[in-house]
């Protein structure tokens, strides 16, 4: 019984068929192509929103994360003397990478009272006269009146989180001096093995009369800050907040200049295969040169942009051999014939033939070196990766506006490999990629050196229109230069 | 003239290179597959609706997965049964707006009835399809899957997200409203 009912329905239903309405196949395509649509455009709106996010991380991320600070400007205003003894890494600070108990003294003056920043593992003692000391706490240890967590800092503003912030500042600030790379607008702690972050990224506090101080006041003995006059930097009223003066703050622009050497090969494109492999088998990459001179703005530790004008030459052989060839030559040459008669005697004849003389040409051979020159603005972004203190693994890429171009030498203009024309150059409007892949050798402070296998590819054909063929340029060059940090 | 001749040539092609087409969003070929399959779905989306209208709205968005997804289709299993099985998952996806309700119960508490199952052999399909459509949507769900397309009620019960003892009952009590159903129909109980 239980069975029947399965099957009636089962026998009945299952293959049944029913037509749908006309016109639901076009509601479908016309649904499927407003949905295609639709998902087009949240990809865009996802990938808009992502580049805005993206630049607005990379430009006010260095500028405006500062919590909001008071800063003491009673304080007695002595200035600290470079020290001798710091040893730093870029502008991201790693004041210390050992998990011992008490570890780094970075600065050494013994006379100034001491504001402790901790959070619920760490200590960061700073004294404004500066000793920094990094202390490990037990688990179990929390903050004690006498000492302010760095979440705290933001929220407390009354509390000598100011004072403590301030010395924070003239911290940075001697990390600064004492090396020009610090980017002292910025700053972290970092320690152990994991750089576990013990103070967040801080801003230096600045005066409005002067906006990028040199040096910042200390002061001698902790005073509450309720006490104090105060002065709001916050991002909101601080006018050195604004990205276009972090443009102007020459420490994070350097100027590189560089000569590329390598090789190159155009990439022929035609109707005629034959051309395309005539044209392969007879241009020969000769060593090719590159000068180039860069702007160089330091986004962050590990990102900058670039912008320059480089001159490229990339050089070739053109090498042909033509094949030996038989010449044939008509002309009408006169002959004699002697005729000796029993009569008339001897008698001479004569008469006229067609001849056609043939001679074998021995092919020429075609040659002429040819070069093809461009002026270009590359505009790069460039990823570093810190190897060690000296030592940096670059990788950069971008696009080369080409401002004028030529091409000078010969070609075989046909797939019969007889003529040869000048090459059909455009002048202008030849635009590329570059991709490169180096490393940088810290010499000093200022200098680096820098090795840079770059390959470049031209996105148009450097061949005017009429030609018949197209050709885009690819080159790899090793550019050795130097960067000066300004 | 032109598209009349593509039509023709999109006909002929063996259900491989008709796959293929639509994976190239060929139109044509899509249309043909449409064509060939839509009224066989249109009946299989019949028995999980509850009437024409939201039939054709569950084939149209089952369609449309199927364009999206054919490339998905790796030839394993029959090409229409992969078909249905998208078109009875958009249907129950549909169904499951309308919060189907599924009580958790013993088959103890369910009494088997008996019919006459000549009378319903010998119904039109058409009446058998209304009064499948009837049923609540929870027991259509569940007596379609079991009864019809032949799943076990393990497998009901993962695709509905039910224990196969809920199916279980589910069953018995959607067989047992069907047989009232039938009543109007006239079909007698034994």
């Amino acid at each position: 019984m239980k069975n029947e009912i399965e099957h009636i329905f089962k026998d009945k239903l299952y293959d049944v068929e029913a037509t749908p309405s006309a016109g639901l196949f076009d509601t479908i395509l016309a649904k499927r192509a407003a949905k295609k649509r639709r998902t087009a455009w949240l990809w865009s709106a996802a990938a808009i929103c992502t580049i805005g996010i993206g630049t607005w991380f990379v430009v006010f991320n260095t500028t405006n994360s500062s919590p909001t600070t008071t800063y003491n400007e009673n304080a007695d205003p002595t200035f600290s003397d470079k020290p001798d003894n710091i040893i730093l890494e870029e502008s991201e600070m790693l004041l210390s990478e050992r998990d011992d108990e008490v570890t780094t003294e970075i600065l050494k003056d013994e006379s100034t009272p001491e504001f402790t920043l901790t959070n619920s593992t760490l200590s960061v003692t700073l004294k404004p006269d500066s000793e920094v000391l990094i202390k490990k706490l037990p688990e179990e240890s929390n903050s004690t009146s006498s000492s302010q967590t760095v979440d705290n800092i933001e929220e407390k503003k009354d509390l000598p989180a100011s004072i403590v912030n301030s010395e924070y500042a003239d911290f940075f600030q001697r990390l600064y001096i004492a090396d020009q790379d610090v980017d002292r607008s910025k700053g972290r702690l970092f320690f152990g093995e994991k750089k576990q972050e013990v103070a967040a990224d801080y801003i230096l506090p600045v005066h409005e009369k002067s906006p990028i101080p040199i040096r910042i006041p200390e002061t001698k003995k902790q005073t509450p800050a309720s006490d104090l006059p105060k002065q709001d930097l916050s991002p909101d009223t601080a006018a050195t907040r604004l990205p276009i003066r972090k443009l102007a703050t020459l420490n994070r622009w350097s100027l590189e200049a560089s000569t590329g050497l390598g090789i190159g090969k155009g990439l022929i494109n035609s109707n005629d295969p034959a051309y395309v492999a005539m044209r392969n088998t007879t241009d020969k990459s000769q060593l090719s040169q590159a000068f180039e001179v860069r702007a160089i703005y330091r986004l962050n530790p590990h990102w900058n942009m670039q912008a320059g004008i480089g001159y490229t030459k990339r050089k070739e052989a053109f090498t042909f051999t033509q094949e030996d060839t038989w010449e044939y030559t008509d002309r009408e040459e006169v002959r004699t014939r002697t005729i000796v008669h029993p009569v008339l005697g001897t008698i001479e004849e004569r008469y006229t033939v067609n001849v056609t003389d043939s001679a074998l040409i021995a092919g020429q051979n075609l040659n002429s070196t040819n070069s093809y020159s461009s002026i270009t603005i590359p505009i790069s972004i460039e990823r570093m990766i810190p190897m060690n203190a000296k030592w940096t693994v670059l990788a950069r890429g971008g696009f080369s506006a080409s401002i004028s171009n030529q091409s000078n030498g010969q070609i075989l203009a046909s797939s019969d490999a007889t003529d040869l024309s000048d090459i059909p150059s455009r002048k202008n409007g030849v635009h590329g990629l570059h991709l490169g892949i180096g490393v940088m050798y810290k010499a000093n402070k200022r200098i680096t050196l820098i090795a840079y296998p770059t390959g470049t590819l031209d996105l148009s054909s450097r061949m005017s229109s009429d030609a018949i063929f197209e050709q885009r340029d690819l080159s790899i060059l090793t550019h050795f230069g130097l960067r000066v940090n300004l | 003239m032109n598209q009349n001749n593509i039509n023709t040539k999109a006909n002929h092609l063996d259900e491989r290179e008709l796959i293929k087409g639509c994976v190239d969003n060929d139109v044509q070929c899509q249309k043909v597959l449409y064509e060939k399959y839509a009224p066989k779905m249109m009946g299989v989306s019949l028995r999980y609706c509850n009437s024409k209208m939201e039939a054709e709205d569950v084939l149209q968005d089952a369609f449309i997965k199927i364009f999206n997804k054919i490339n998905t289709f790796k030839g394993e299993g029959s090409f229409e049964g992969w078909i249905r099985k998208i078109v009875v998952f958009t249907a129950l996806k549909s169904n499951d707006k309308r919060v189907q309700k599924f009580e958790p119960g013993s088959l103890e508490n369910v009494q088997e009835q008996s019919f006459d199952s000549k009378a319903i052999s010998n119904m039109e399909t058409a009446n058998l399809l209304s009064i499948l459509q009837e049923l609540p949507d929870g027991y259509k769900a569940v007596f379609n899957l079991y009864a019809v397309e032949g799943y076990s009620h393990r497998e009901v019960g993962e695709i509905l997200g039910i224990s196969d003892i809920t199916s279980r009952s589910q069953y018995s009590r959607a067989k047992q409203h069907l047989i009232k159903l039938l009543a109007k129909y006239g079909i007698k109980r034994i």
